[in-house]
């Protein structure tokens, strides 16, 4: 391997990886408001993708245009999950109830786009800056790697200062903590609880969008995406939003690496033995805290 | 109770129409409609591991596809290329599955809940990728071609025959299915699904059990697998992914959880449907999907479960034999090695909950341990029962030291206890609750309780008659076959010391028993505890109640901020000017 591509499959683990952190991030806003794991989140990034398809793609609208439209679907999408899947389970610690409840959900709104989109992957232009890479020193970077890694950094950065600086971000945590306490304390908790689901649809449709140019719009991506996401969340520790990013990063660079050095074909089955592996070293992850109550 | 005739009704009209489902199909000509019975009859068996594993034991598995995958493959592989009989290779894949039923079940150990749904969603699809990866065994995306139906010498299995053994195997698995969930292992199951630390603390090896619970489902999933590759003569990998995962749960849901007959309803109800549904085939799966949200939102118990309720059948209960008259134990002479708590400490993040405290337990003795608000009580009985590691000192108990073996090994060397704020298996019935707690003292393995060896038999039938009686000395006995939950609070505690003394502890950890508790409770459960007393147990209390400590203790220990302050006989400890401080404040002049 010549130094060459070397920084090239660094830039584009960087990139994949940033996806897969910004899934993580979509995880974790949901669980650190409602120690809920949402099983249905994978399938989001799904619908988020193909919206965006239909937007962009098909209609021509502008891409700032139909990244907002489709984050406001997948948002009302992710509320309609918390009001039927999530709400009615009173015992969150009876967390069958809930995985089985997102789960479901998720089936049934995978199997709603395949009806819809069909089942075989779209095809999704780069959409930041063409097609024409970038050198840089030696290295062919294309502009929507960049851009990629950008978007990631400025949601991390954002969803953190708003949980650490605004009073809304405060009103979150509580509700995390404890959400009776939190409701004496006058927070309208079901306000929050509606708020980080419609968050995470936000970062589910961006997600959606950025990796279709990787991987086309694939109706049947939401399970792996899924997965890989809450892999990271996992490495990087649940609830903390800086974690999610590196954990991203790192699953993105092993990633692009053993399809390289190996095959492409070995790429899932050591993604999913790094999960395995993690849960074995260390449930709690690297970089938080808590754990989910199993 | 037995002689409840809706109940009666219920069960002959539930064996007529399984006898009536069972033979059926014997007279069926159409090859399509046969292959529809034998392909239900896969569905019950493989069902109904899952119901071992995910409903009883409450382990989520979204991927036991992959292991009805490794069967059928297996079983595909040893007769298509090894040419070795379907006799052979079905008991073969079986165990092989089974194998990879505890690899998956390792995980389980650390991690439960959500993490361990994900990785068996990993599962599922690595099973599918190697199967992918492998075509020179497997034929790949291609599928496996010539699996045959089974032969006995030169007699070949017509589709009627092969029906006969998949339903016969179904009807075996259902029958050693109910017969693992009524026993000791399938209180076990339910008991950590209910409340993992309450389960280690009763004496049951949660490890062990969540792993024999992977493996006998995996196991099922293996003979599934194999006699599913022998119907079809075609094995390709999009029969064993993620659709047919979820479709496998949806039958447990439907047809109800922890009901034995439950998978066989949903496994006819979700093989017939679609029949009658191909005009919305396209649609199946998002049915699915809402079916799943549906049934474990509005209907958790599934159909069975509904029509129980609407006829009000109560669970199975056992027949309850006459009680034995309970056992005297005779106290054996007081020797000062019993419980020996030496220099122990216990840090949570900074806060010292416990430091280095000595405590000395004296066999024979109601020894009483109280203290304001946070002094380190509780948290001094987690670490004896092992439910919290110590940071330094020794716990030695007859001599052993205790400080690093597991809770269920603790209560297996003889000590046992109860909660704070009452701690019981909600969904289980009071007798249920107090066997769970004998766990520990019953050797019989799974594959005994399966084919009701005639000591398992004996040794349950023990079990009960001992229950009975514990529970006839708290005055519970008439509330034996109860939901432990609609019982009062102060009910409940006496459950949980009747399981705490299931086990045969020589010392038994009482945290606040009295807590909650009326007047004229607090006395009975005064002469409960003395009688325990009578019968050798020595008794540890943690109490705040004053009164009622100093009138029953032979010595109290006082804790103040994790620290011990005082410790005497009764009189002697009240009259400490120490203690006097700690509960009431300084006096300053």
């Amino acid at each position: 391997m010549t130094l060459t591509t070397f920084f090239q499959l660094i830039v584009s683990g960087l990139s994949i990886g940033s996806i897969y952190g910004l899934v993580a991030l979509s995880y974790n806003v949901i669980f650190n408001t409602t120690n809920v794991i949402n099983f249905a989140q994978g399938e989001l990034v799904t619908v988020g993708a193909l919206l965006g398809f239909t937007f962009y793609v098909v209609f021509k609208y502008p891409l700032f245009l139909a990244l907002v439209l489709a984050s406001l679907v997948v948002s009302f999408l992710a509320l309609v999950i918390e009001r039927v899947s999530v709400r009615p389970v009173k015992d969150i610690s009876q967390n069958f109830i809930w995985i089985m409840s997102t789960f479901g959900f998720g089936v049934a709104l995978k199997h709603t786009a395949m009806l819809i989109w069909g089942k075989s992957p779209l095809p999704f232009p780069k959409f930041i800056g063409g097609n024409e890479p970038i050198p840089f020193f030696g290295v062919l970077i294309l502009p929507q790697e960049i851009g990629i890694f950008f978007i990631a950094v400025v949601c991390t950065v954002g969803l953190e200062l708003y949980r650490k600086k605004t009073i809304f971000g405060t009103a979150v945590r509580a509700t995390a903590l404890d959400r009776e306490t939190a409701s004496i304390m006058g927070i309208n908790t079901n306000y929050v609880i509606y708020f980080s689901f419609a968050i995470s649809g936000i970062l589910a449709a961006i997600c959606g969008i950025l990796v279709s140019p990787i991987t086309f719009a694939d109706p049947t991506m939401g399970i792996v995406l899924g997965v890989k996401g809450f892999v990271v969340m996992i490495v990087g520790g649940l609830g903390s939003a800086t974690g999610a990013i590196l954990g991203g990063l790192f699953l993105g660079l092993i990633e692009t690496f053993s399809a390289t050095v190996i095959s492409s074909l070995w790429k899932d089955i050591i993604t999913f033995l790094i999960l395995i592996l993690v849960m074995l070293v260390k449930p709690s992850g690297f970089f938080g805290k808590r754990g989910v109550t199993g | 109770m037995i002689n409840d005739p809706t109940k009666d009704l219920y069960k002959r009209f539930t064996l007529g129409l399984l006898t009536a489902y069972v033979f059926v199909p014997f007279f069926i000509e159409n090859l399509y409609y046969l292959h529809l019975f034998e392909l239900v009859a896969i569905y019950i068996i493989v069902v109904s591991g899952l119901n071992i594993v995910t409903g009883c034991a409450g382990q989520v598995s979204l991927g036991h596809a992959g292991l009805v995958a490794i069967g059928a493959y297996t079983s595909a592989i040893l007769t298509v290329n090894y040419h070795l009989s379907f006799w052979v290779a079905l008991p073969v894949a079986a165990l092989f599955t089974a194998v990879f039923g505890a690899l998956l079940g390792i995980p389980s150990l650390r991690v439960g809940g959500p993490y361990l749904a994900l990785i068996t969603i990993a599962f599922n699809f690595l099973i599918d990728k190697i199967i992918l990866a492998w075509p020179g065994m497997t034929g790949a995306a291609a599928g496996k071609w010539g699996i045959r139906l089974p032969s006995i010498g030169d007699y070949q299995f017509s589709h009627t025959a092969y029906y006969g053994l998949v339903i016969g195997i179904a009807l075996l698995t259902m029958l050693l299915c109910k017969n693992i969930v009524t026993s000791r292992w399938g209180r076990a199951f339910n008991a950590l699904r209910n409340d993992e630390i309450l389960a280690k603390t009763s004496g049951i090896n949660i490890y062990y059990a969540k792993l024999a619970a992977f493996v006998i489902s995996a196991f099922l999933a293996g003979v599934g697998g194999s006699l599913w590759s022998h119907l079809h003569s075609y094995i390709s990998p999009e029969a064993f992914r993620f659709d047919r995962s979820v479709l496998l749960l949806l039958m447990l849901l439907v047809g109800g959880q922890r009901k034995i007959l439950g998978p066989l309803v949903g496994a006819v109800i979700l093989t017939a449907l679609p029949e009658f549904l191909h005009a919305i085939e396209e649609y199946r799966l998002v049915i699915y999907g809402v079916a799943l949200v549906v049934c474990v939102i509005s209907m958790p118990e599934g159909l069975i479960g509904m029509i129980r309720g609407r006829l009000k059948i109560v669970p199975e209960m056992p027949v309850v034999p006459k009680a034995e008259p309970k056992p005297e134990v005779s106290p054996e002479a007081p020797a000062d090695d019993f419980l020996k708590v030496l220099g122990v400490s216990k840090r949570f993040e900074g806060v010292c909950a416990v430091d280095s405290v000595d405590i000395d337990v004296a066999r024979g003795s109601i020894h009483s341990l109280i203290g304001p608000n946070g002094a380190g009580k509780t948290t001094m009985v987690n670490l004896i029962t092992g439910v919290e590691r110590i940071n330094g000192g020794e716990i030695r108990f007859k001599n052993d030291r205790i400080d690093r073996l597991s809770p269920h090994q603790i209560t297996g060397k003889g000590i046992a206890r109860t909660f704070q704020n009452v701690r019981v298996f909600k969904d289980m019935t009071v007798l249920e609750n107090v066997l769970v707690g004998r766990h520990c003292r019953i050797g019989n393995g799974v594959l005994a309780v399966a084919f009701r060896l005639p000591k398992a038999r004996k040794d349950e039938e023990k079990a009960i008659q001992r229950a009975m009686g514990l529970l006839e000395m708290l005055g519970l006995a008439e509330k034996a076959n109860e939901l432990v939950t609609n019982l009062p609070h102060g009910h409940q505690h006496s459950v949980e010391i009747a399981r705490a003394l299931m086990s045969d502890p020589e010392l038994l950890f009482l945290d606040e028993p009295v807590s909650g508790l009326n007047p004229e409770e607090i006395d009975r459960m005064g002469v409960i505890i003395k009688d325990i007393k009578k019968t050798g147990i020595t008794i540890f209390l943690i109490e705040h109640y004053v009164d009622f400590v100093m009138n029953i203790s032979d010595i109290v220990t006082v804790f103040d901020f994790g620290k011990k302050i005082a410790e005497g006989a009764p009189q002697q400890v009240q009259d400490d000017q120490k203690v006097i401080e700690a509960y009431l404040g300084v006096e300053r002049a």
